[in-house]
């Protein structure tokens, strides 16, 4: 143990969640001694998930909210996970106030483990075609990576939080380190193979995901066990089958002895030392008591999720940095993106009716993006991943009264209709005037200025949404599906809970705030690896990236710090 | 946690007299959004049961129909429906006398059945009379097709699977 005070450490991590417990790990693994803050209070896998066991029938309003929570709480309630059996994980709008100069829904999770408790487990690697995309397409600014700098990252990952998939051998989709899949269930494979034999330029895959379906001594070694299908992750899971930074992070750095987790810390700002040119800590904010303490250590990673990340940045100020931390060419906040998640389409499968499924599985079918790949050749840039379902329907009829009505209902378990359905999933265009700011007057409980957004859809938006209900519509009709119905959500922004940028990477500090080792160019001991120095969005689910960021990034910081050059 | 039964429990406690509490109490729990009345009560109990028989049926939940009813309008109703639906709960009775001559615990199982099909199908009648019948049916409904008999024989429910078969015969 090396001899510190209670206050200074090795490293301090902002952000108990699905990146910030990342940098934990790989920071005490190294030997660092690390401090790690989270706003929230602490959930510890197991003994804090209190819904986890509960039957449908146990929940006192079957599932439902209260009135007086959707009332008090309209941002947070349009999110599909904000359930009775999950509401204590989610942020309440009522709670945590911010400014939508435009709409948008901030989703957020202030707790350790953060979003990656209530997480949907969809992982994906970016390909070489996604980190291409803003330099080939003329957008954003050239990543100052490739994906043959994250490849072995995201091998690193991946064994370590267990990700069932197939090979698929496609260069849209690089394979991974993959424990096996479910199994498809007959529409599924009937659609698979109507698209082999159909186009030659998509493919619908098992769809990859976060679940140990195998076992193997790491994750024995962590005390995780297989998924057993039960659907109800974004509780906790007792056997920890999928993977959350509470099962798999957060105890794995506190074996090493080097860290040091305080829940109930808000960050205020990092502290900048002109004199040495270096951040040198972090002010603190009891989230209870109020009172601000400092911390200090030689390096910083800030994974406080997107727009916190900006927010804190954008908070710490001084001579040297008057608009934010790194923040010299005033791009700090700017070029906030999110993906599209506003199409939908369903239908009807009249054949294999003599076919069911039987258990549960808690993934199902993914489409890679398939438009302007190789080249460009639609009337809109970049494109759409989307999901692809097919389930067996079992349809309640609550017709009639009395005995009627009786036995209508007790005729349930005859097998309906296979419903088909799927939803894009698009990548949006990073532009300046998609941005956060402090706001100038209003501050919150812990005297830190409100957010204000302005984030909004756009005509390559649109245009995209039209070819998704299109190209769809024609695969469906081509594949036999009937009673097709596409349909426009409407959702605000931010309700796909994939917002980034605002400290993007990029080769230029003129142009960008992060080197490629996701250092501030300006003040290279303070790492930003979450969902806030993404230069693109890509279609991906984003978690996976942001762990191999992480990951690459902490141990380059590890490096560093040892060769004394931050 | 059944609340209604702790706020019951500290206001008899908190009298600082040891009551026996009366047969009344003991069947009442107190729903704080909803201004209702013993007959209401008693109404809502008679419905939920003539539209939704469950005699012959093996089916245990936690809560009675009733309750899981008041308990839904109580946490999960807007105020303007919570009036409306008790608005329309005193429509009904009167509806019932003026129509039937009787009060509507004397009527068979055939008239009920008939009296709700007519509410349901009328343009006539006042919405928050269908509004009252609908949300009973709907809430009734809901309480079955949660139940425990209901998902595991009708639903196939099964809370840890274990397993994903992707085509089995029906």
């Amino acid at each position: 143990m090396s001899n510190k005070t209670d206050h200074h450490f090795d490293a301090i991590v902002i952000g108990a969640g699905m990146s910030g417990g990342w940098s934990a790990k790989e920071l005490c693994e190294n030997g660092l001694k690390t401090l790690l803050l989270e706003r929230g209070r602490n959930v510890e896998h197991i003994k804090d998930y209190p819904t986890t066991h509960m039957q449908p029938w146990e929940f006192e309003h079957r599932g439902q909210l209260s009135y007086q929570v959707r009332k008090e709480n309209p941002v947070v309630s349009r999110c599909y996970a904000f359930r009775e059996d999950a509401q204590h994980f989610f942020v309440k709008d009522k709670e945590h106030p911010y400014i939508q100069d435009k709409p948008f829904d901030w989703i957020r999770g202030y707790q350790v483990g953060g979003k990656s408790i209530m997480w949907a487990r969809q992982v994906q690697r970016w390909s070489k075609f996604d980190f291409e995309g803003p330099a080939r397409d003329g957008f954003a600014v050239d990543w100052p990576i490739r994906y043959a700098d994250l490849a072995d990252w995201y091998t690193r990952v991946e064994q370590f939080i267990g990700v069932s998939g197939m090979k698929d051998g496609l260069d849209v989709l690089p394979d991974g380190d993959f424990l096996k899949p479910w199994e498809l269930n007959c529409v599924e494979e009937y659609f698979q193979q109507f698209i082999r034999n159909n186009y030659d330029d998509r493919h619908v895959i098992y769809a990859r995901c976060a679940h140990l379906t195998e076992e193997r001594p790491i994750f024995r070694e962590q005390g995780r066990t297989l998924c057993q299908g039960r659907n109800i992750c974004q509780r906790g899971c007792p056997y920890g089958g999928y993977f959350n930074a509470n099962s798999t992070l957060i105890p794995w750095a506190l074996k090493t002895g080097n860290l040091t987790l305080r829940p109930h810390s808000v960050v205020h700002s990092i502290i900048f030392d002109e004199e040495t040119n270096k951040a040198t800590g972090v002010r603190v904010v009891d989230a209870n008591t109020k009172e601000t303490t400092e911390y200090f250590a030689r390096i910083i990673f800030v994974n406080a999720a997107t727009l916190n990340t900006n927010l804190i940045l954008l908070n710490s100020t001084s001579d040297r940095f008057p608009n934010g931390l790194g923040n010299d060419n005033g791009l700090l906040g700017k070029y906030i993106a999110f993906h599209n998640y506003r199409g939908r389409i369903s239908a009807i499968h009249e054949g294999h009716k003599g076919f069911t499924t039987e258990g549960g599985r808690p993934t199902s079918m993914y489409f890679p993006r398939f438009r302007n790949v190789y080249r460009q050749e639609t009337d809109f840039l970049r494109g759409y991943a989307a999901g692809f379902g097919a389930s067996r329907m079992r349809p309640v009829s609550s017709e009639g009264f009395g005995d009627l009505l009786q036995a209508n209902l007790l005729a349930t378990g005859e097998e309906g209709a296979w419903r088909v359905g799927s939803h894009m999933m698009g990548e949006t265009i990073p532009k300046e005037s998609n941005f956060v700011a402090l706001d100038d007057q209003q501050k919150d409980d812990w005297g830190i200025p409100l957010l204000r957004v302005n984030v909004d859809y756009d005509d390559n938006d649109e245009k995209m949404l039209q070819d998704f209900y299109e190209q769809f519509t024609e695969m469906y009709e081509k594949a036999g599906f009937t009673d097709i119905r596409t349909s426009d959500d409407g959702r605000n922004p931010g309700n796909d809970i994939h917002e980034m940028g605002g400290v993007r990477m990029g080769k230029d500090p003129k142009t960008s705030l992060l080197n490629k080792w996701n250092q501030l160019h300006n003040c290279p001991n303070v790492f930003v690896t979450d969902g806030a120095c993404m230069t693109s969005t890509s279609t991906q689910n984003p978690s996976l990236t942001f762990m191999a960021l992480t990951a690459r990034a902490a141990n380059y910081a590890v490096k560093q710090l040892k060769r004394e050059e931050i | 946690m059944n609340r209604r039964k702790a706020i019951r429990n500290i206001a008899v406690i908190s009298s600082g007299i040891v009551l026996l509490p009366a047969c009344e109490m003991e069947k009442l729990p107190v729903y704080e959004n909803l201004a209702l009345e013993s007959q209401q009560r008693e109404l809502i109990g008679w419905l939920t049961n003539a539209i939704l028989p469950k005699e012959g049926l093996e089916i245990s939940t936690p809560e009675s129909t009733s309750d899981f009813i008041l308990t839904m309008l109580n946490d999960c109703y807007a105020p303007e429906d919570i009036r409306q639906y008790l608005a329309g709960s005193k429509i009904f009775m009167q509806y019932v006398k003026d129509e039937y001559g009787v009060s509507y615990n004397n009527l068979n199982p055939e008239q009920s059945i008939l009296l709700f099909s007519e509410l349901m199908k009328s343009d006539l009648l006042p919405e928050s009379l269908k509004y009252f019948l609908a949300t009973t049916k709907q809430l009734t409904v809901r309480h079955f097709t949660t139940s425990e008999y209901f998902m595991k024989n009708h639903l196939d429910f099964e809370f840890a699977p274990g397993r994903y078969l992707g085509c089995v015969p029906v």
